[in-house]
């Protein structure tokens, strides 16, 4: 008994010893909670969203987006483009340096662009680099190098595309360049395990130091950088899967920004002032994909009525806690090819029943679920009743009981098959499995849209999952928006695009629920338009005096 | 000794290899494909995924599948589709931790449990030992989940004495353990406060049965102390059910606990085992199955021993 009372008294004292010293009392540090880590810091082959939010202090690409949306140098300080607009030159800027100290040179863009053509490339940036004349001849091995890269000086580069491309910059222009003194050595099918993964160099205002797998991430200040010097010094990232935990040690001091908070603990941030809060436009949102190989979904009136069918503003009541929009169209909205004028579905069962109506479908015998009566490719007297399918991740399958009974009240049957994300996209939703409806999200990328409007709405594209027929105005806004040099009639060519998925209703959009972020009341954060450029914006934080 | 020893590691190979070729075909039958794994649909249409496949030997058929895997773990070579780097790497990365977390639960559940268990079965059916078979009842009750938030609120919120997660201070790179103590204080207790049940009721009912026994009446009646009845005489016996619960619960060193990790934000193997099995990352859950299998293995073959050094009438075959 007595040796048990020392015991407890041992271990008591132990907690006696210094604490972490919360991080708001050393200003030079900022703690940010995030609860799962990056997979790699090699922009290549990272592809989770944890990854790229990462590496944006780490790495610099030619150009970037600048305060208003244009394009504005980064590591070039200066371009030009040929008359036949094929040939891109770029002057660097001189006092560019990698976080090992060595110069950023035209032998690292050179570099960075050569690689993702060679024939043992995995990565995600291939389609950046077959763009430039003569990728095609190095991949299959009939050059040694691409002729249409051009290191002209130590601080100059030119850069040759097959065709004119009017989205070079957004393209080519945005990719992050990487040390080709570190990775040159290095056979190209090695080098996602090359030290660059998890020992990243880069060019960013902060350098990675230290990687506590599942812990911590150790950014420290880069001192050179040619931009404007980080204010705060350390830049950590504290894993913490549970997100109860992380905000338990937001109010505690122990952490100083939750970028990921959830709809049920916002409403009581908002309202502590001890923390300010964010609310921006979310980059995933969820939509309905009704596959148009059935013929019970070929008719555009049907996909509209169940569009007009879904009670959006409940969803994001219940699954966003209030925080989140109805989906218009698939673009960002802080992105400038986002149309603003789309009026989306509003809620309105009376039309998506008319709708249904006139394709065909009438409740004849009132038992609740709709019967084709001259529906083309449909017999008479098939019941509507479907199975609606999705993943095990909360955020769908609390939607899904909430699409379930809006269907049935205009008539349409649904059975729900839930599986696992990874079945879901390597079975249910692709290849040969015939899914009739599923429940889907997509993270919207932060660039310009080409790449997501052809890719998914293309005709025959690999990815058009819901089988779109396409449309011959759709195609050609797809095959003109890339050699469209003024920006304005560029983005009016996307605006039509979307109006048209709009009005072919090929996604039934959903809701895009808003990235809730909460950060200690001390803190000065910049204003930013979504939660990856406040990612990029950590160099602009600092403390209150 | 020798001689079975021999025998028995022998034995184990067979063992082994069966455990390890049914995993792995049970998880490459299941549906799934790790190349979707590895990128979210988003990207997919970006990569060259028969290549890839190619280079994750994905083509061949699912025997010589098996075959290069174990070659290449047993090469110190197998890497994680996810992650890229070996397989080992990853383990071992984590392996630490986890085995902190096990070994200082099972250490705090003997010291604290034999204890109480002592008591309890020295006044059996004293209000004493209701209270304390109650609590044990209580303890293996109550989720893990909800006592690690319960003590994160008392503990970390409402009186701030220890950190809510986390392993060590924010700007160590370090691996001082003594750093790590008040990391790893509501962790252990978590852990704990679900074996110290078994411990405690597995160890008092075998004390209450060795207590009854006739060797016992002879020591007494002899004349000796309590306390050396029970400490040189009982205990001995009544630790061989105790040894065989330590045994089965040993593999939790490698499972890890993914609830208390999760919380406590932990870098240890449970959450690495359970990324690996949702995201088809069939390296890795090889090879915790692999190091899993080896462990219980071994750790049966280690209680064997240990019950001929406790009972000199086990004798080993």
């Amino acid at each position: 008994m007595k040796r048990l009372i020392l015991v407890l008294l041992a271990v008591l004292s132990v907690a006696a010893l210094p604490r972490t010293a919360s991080a708001q009392a050393q200003p030079d540090t900022v703690v940010l909670a995030f609860s799962r880590q990056p997979d790699f810091l090699f922009p290549d082959y990272a592809v989770t969203s944890t990854a790229g939010f990462a590496m944006r202090v780490l790495y610099n690409a030619l150009v970037k987006a600048g305060p208003d949306g244009k394009l504005v140098g980064d590591l070039a300080a200066s371009w030009e483009v040929s008359a036949d607009k094929l040939t891109w030159t770029f002057k660097l800027r001189p006092d560019a340096k990698w976080h090992d100290g060595q110069p950023v040179t035209a032998a690292d863009v050179s570099y960075s662009f050569t690689f993702p053509a060679d024939k043992d490339y995995t990565g995600l940036a291939s389609d950046v680099s077959l763009a430039l004349k003569g990728a095609q001849e190095y991949k299959d091995g009939k050059a040694k190098e691409i002729e249409g890269i051009k290191v002209i000086d130590d601080h100059t580069v030119s850069l040759t595309t097959l065709v004119p491309s009017a989205l070079f910059l957004n393209l080519q222009g945005a990719r992050y360049i990487l040390p080709a003194h570190v990775l040159k050595a290095v056979p190209v099918k090695d080098l996602a395990t090359s030290s660059q993964a998890r020992s990243p160099i880069g060019t960013g205002p902060y350098k990675l130091i230290a990687w506590k797998t599942d812990e911590l991430l150790t950014y420290t200040r880069f001192d050179d950088y040619y931009g404007d010097k980080a204010k705060i010094k350390n830049y950590i990232w504290k894993i913490i899967p549970e997100q109860s935990v992380q905000i338990t040690e937001l109010l505690g001091g122990t952490v100083d920004i939750v970028p990921e908070v959830l709809p049920d603990d916002f409403g009581d941030l908002k309202t502590n002032t001890a923390v300010k809060t964010l609310q921006l436009p979310g980059v995933n949102f969820t939509m309905l994909q009704l596959n148009q190989k059935n013929p019970l979904f070929a008719d555009v009136r049907v996909r509209q009525a169940i569009s007009y069918a879904i009670d959006r503003q409940s969803i994001i009541k219940a699954v966003g806690g209030g925080f989140g929009i109805e989906v218009t169209s698939i673009v960002h909205p802080s992105l400038p090819e986002y149309n603003k004028t789309l009026k989306g579905y509003p809620f309105n069962l009376n039309k998506a029943k008319a709708l249904l109506a006139e394709v065909g479908w009438t409740d004849a015998n009132s038992d609740g679920v709709l019967k084709a009566k001259g529906v083309k490719g449909v017999a008479d007297g098939t019941k509507f009743s479907v199975e609606m399918g999705t993943f095990n991740r909360p955020l769908y399958q609390n939607q899904v009981q909430i699409i379930q009974q809006n269907l049935k009240i205009v008539g349409i049957e649904t059975a729900i098959k839930v599986v696992d994300f990874n079945t879901y996209f390597s079975d249910y939703l692709t290849g040969t499995s015939n899914y009739q409806i599923g429940i889907s999200g997509w993270f919207a990328f932060e660039q310009i849209p080409q790449g997501e409007l052809l890719g998914n709405f293309g005709k025959d594209q690999p990815q058009n999952w819901v089988h779109w027929a396409s449309t011959d105005e759709f195609e050609k806004i797809l095959k003109d928006a890339p050699t469209e040099f003024d920006a304005d009639k560029r983005n009016k060519l996307y605006w039509r695009a979307e109006e048209i998925l709009e009005q072919e209703a090929v996604w039934v959009n959903l809701t895009r629920l808003d990235n809730l972020i909460a950060y200690s009341s001390k803190l000065k954060v910049p204003e930013v338009k979504s939660q990856s450029a406040l990612f990029s914006s950590v160099g602009q934080w600092e403390w209150a005096k | 000794m020798q001689r079975y020893l021999v025998r028995r590691l022998f034995q184990i190979i067979p063992v082994f290899i069966g455990i390890t070729f049914i995993s792995f075909m049970i998880i490459r039958l299941a549906p799934g494909d790790p190349i979707v794994a590895l990128f979210p649909p988003e990207v997919l249409n970006k990569v060259d995924r028969k290549v890839l496949a190619e280079q994750l030997g994905l083509n061949d058929p699912l025997p010589v599948q098996y075959l290069k895997m174990m070659a290449n773990f047993f090469s110190g070579q197998l890497r994680s589709f996810q992650e890229k780097q070996t397989t080992f790497t990853l383990i071992a990365d984590r392996l630490p931790t986890t085995l902190i977390l096990s070994a200082s639960a099972i250490l705090c559940g003997l010291v604290i449990g034999i204890p109480i268990a002592l008591i309890s079965a020295r006044r059996p059916y004293s209000i004493l030992d209701t209270i304390t078979t109650t609590g044990a009842l209580i303890g293996v009750a109550l989720p893990q989940f909800w006592l690690a938030l319960v003590l994160i609120l008392i503990f970390s919120e409402q009186l701030k004495l220890f950190p809510a997660s986390g392993l060590r201070p924010i700007g160590s790179t370090s691996n001082n353990l003594v750093e790590m103590v008040p990391y790893l204080i509501m962790p252990v207790l978590v852990l704990t406060s679900s074996i110290l049940p078994s411990i405690i009721r597995y160890t008092r009912s075998s004390l209450l049965d060795a207590l009854g026994q006739d060797y016992v009446r002879t020591a007494r009646s002899k004349g000796l102390r309590e306390r050396r009845v029970i400490f040189a005489h009982a205990l001995r016996n009544a630790l061989i059910p105790v040894v065989t619960l330590i045994g089965s619960l040993l593999p939790l060193l490698l499972g890890g606990s993914v609830l208390v990790e999760s919380i406590f934000g932990l870098p240890g193997l449970g959450r690495l085992a359970v990324r690996a099995a949702l995201n088809r990352d069939y390296p890795v859950v090889l090879t915790l199955n692999m190091l899993s299998a080896l462990l219980v293995l071994f750790a049966n073959l280690l209680t064997d021993i240990v019950y001929t050094r406790l009972d000199p009438r086990i004798s080993l075959g």
